[in-house]
């Protein structure tokens, strides 16, 4: 199963793409939002992992574009973030995002929605 | 003299930034420990732990800055001498991990007259901010009186944080200006030496 995770700081994507590598997905990591847009056309993943505050765009800029795409439209996207707020939460799933996981996760957690998700 | 709505907002952009950080860099270490347990350890990844715990403290000390600032907190400024080469070097040291990009120091027996906390904490968080922008290289350089931090790349964005440390840079008589391309920190003539 393919995941693509976007986040700008390149220590969580490395740790989180460790964990997720060890649980047997195929990692694609991008470091902002647009990126992130640019790499889900192309490799059309099985689940979209998005940081929300990223440069170029944020997660939730890059989660409602993948979501206007037919083609890409129904792969689960799951946001994680460091808003916990729940006005943010609800911007989230404004964008069209499937689930909402707020900094600091385990990995474990994050795991078991990409698992459930696909 | 602030209005209770311009407080207000500028708290807002306060927590937003630190909380951002707090969170990504404890979520960084929580993962890792994670995998520490499952005894795939090795030096990059205790790296790693060391290097979020550095910046949680930096990003920790810039909030408790910006908060008092915000607030109106009084403030007694007591000037001291900060050896910015050797800033730099400590917060390379630290806080920039092997696999990104790098940063070259260019200022070699320069420093400056601060508020010496305030300082320390706001231009370690500017390299951060500057290298987190940065490809390959971010070079910290300076002329006459003015320190400039330069990503490769020039910035992914403007940080709305960034007004209110230059406030605080102002403080103490930085001034502190900013664009796409770069930052550039202006001291007065008398409070940089270069040696």
């Amino acid at each position: 199963m393919r995941v693509l995770i976007a986040d700008d700081e390149l220590r969580l994507r490395k740790v989180v793409a460790l964990h997720l590598k060890k649980s047997g997905f195929d990692v694609y990591e991008a470091g902002n939002g647009q990126q992130a847009v640019e790499m889900a056309k192309e490799l059309v993943p099985d689940v979209i992992v998005l940081d929300v505050m990223m440069p170029e765009k944020t997660g939730l800029e890059a989660c409602a574009e993948i979501k206007s795409v037919p083609e890409l439209a129904s792969i689960p996207v799951v946001l994680l973030t460091a808003m916990a707020e729940s006005d943010d939460i609800k911007k989230g799933r404004d964008a069209g995002a499937d689930e909402y996981l707020t900094k600091p996760f385990s990995p474990k957690e994050l795991i078991d929605i990409i698992k459930s998700r696909s | 003299m602030s209005s209770p709505e311009d407080i207000e907002r500028r708290l807002d952009v306060t927590y937003r930034y630190f909380s951002h950080h707090i969170r990504t860099c404890t979520s960084v270490v929580v993962a890792m420990l994670d995998v520490v347990a499952e005894g795939l350890t090795d030096k990059s990844m205790t790296d790693m732990i060391m290097e979020s715990g550095y910046l949680l403290d930096l990003y920790d000390r810039g909030m408790s800055v910006c908060f008092n600032h915000v607030l109106g907190k009084p403030h007694d400024i007591e000037l001291e001498d900060v050896d910015i080469a050797l800033l730099t070097g400590l917060y390379i040291k630290n806080a920039v991990s092997q696999e990104g990009a790098a940063v070259n120091s260019h200022l070699k027996g320069v420093s400056v007259s601060c508020d010496a906390y305030s300082f320390k904490s706001l231009f370690q968080i500017l390299l951060q901010e500057a290298l987190s922008s940065s490809a390959a290289e971010l070079k910290v350089t300076h002329d006459e009186n003015k320190i400039y931090i330069l990503p490769d790349k020039g910035y992914n964005e403007i940080q709305p944080i960034f007004a209110i440390f230059a406030e605080i840079f102002e403080r103490t008589g930085i001034v502190m200006s900013y664009d796409k391309t770069s930052i550039i920190l202006r001291f007065h003539d008398e409070s940089i030496n270069c040696r």
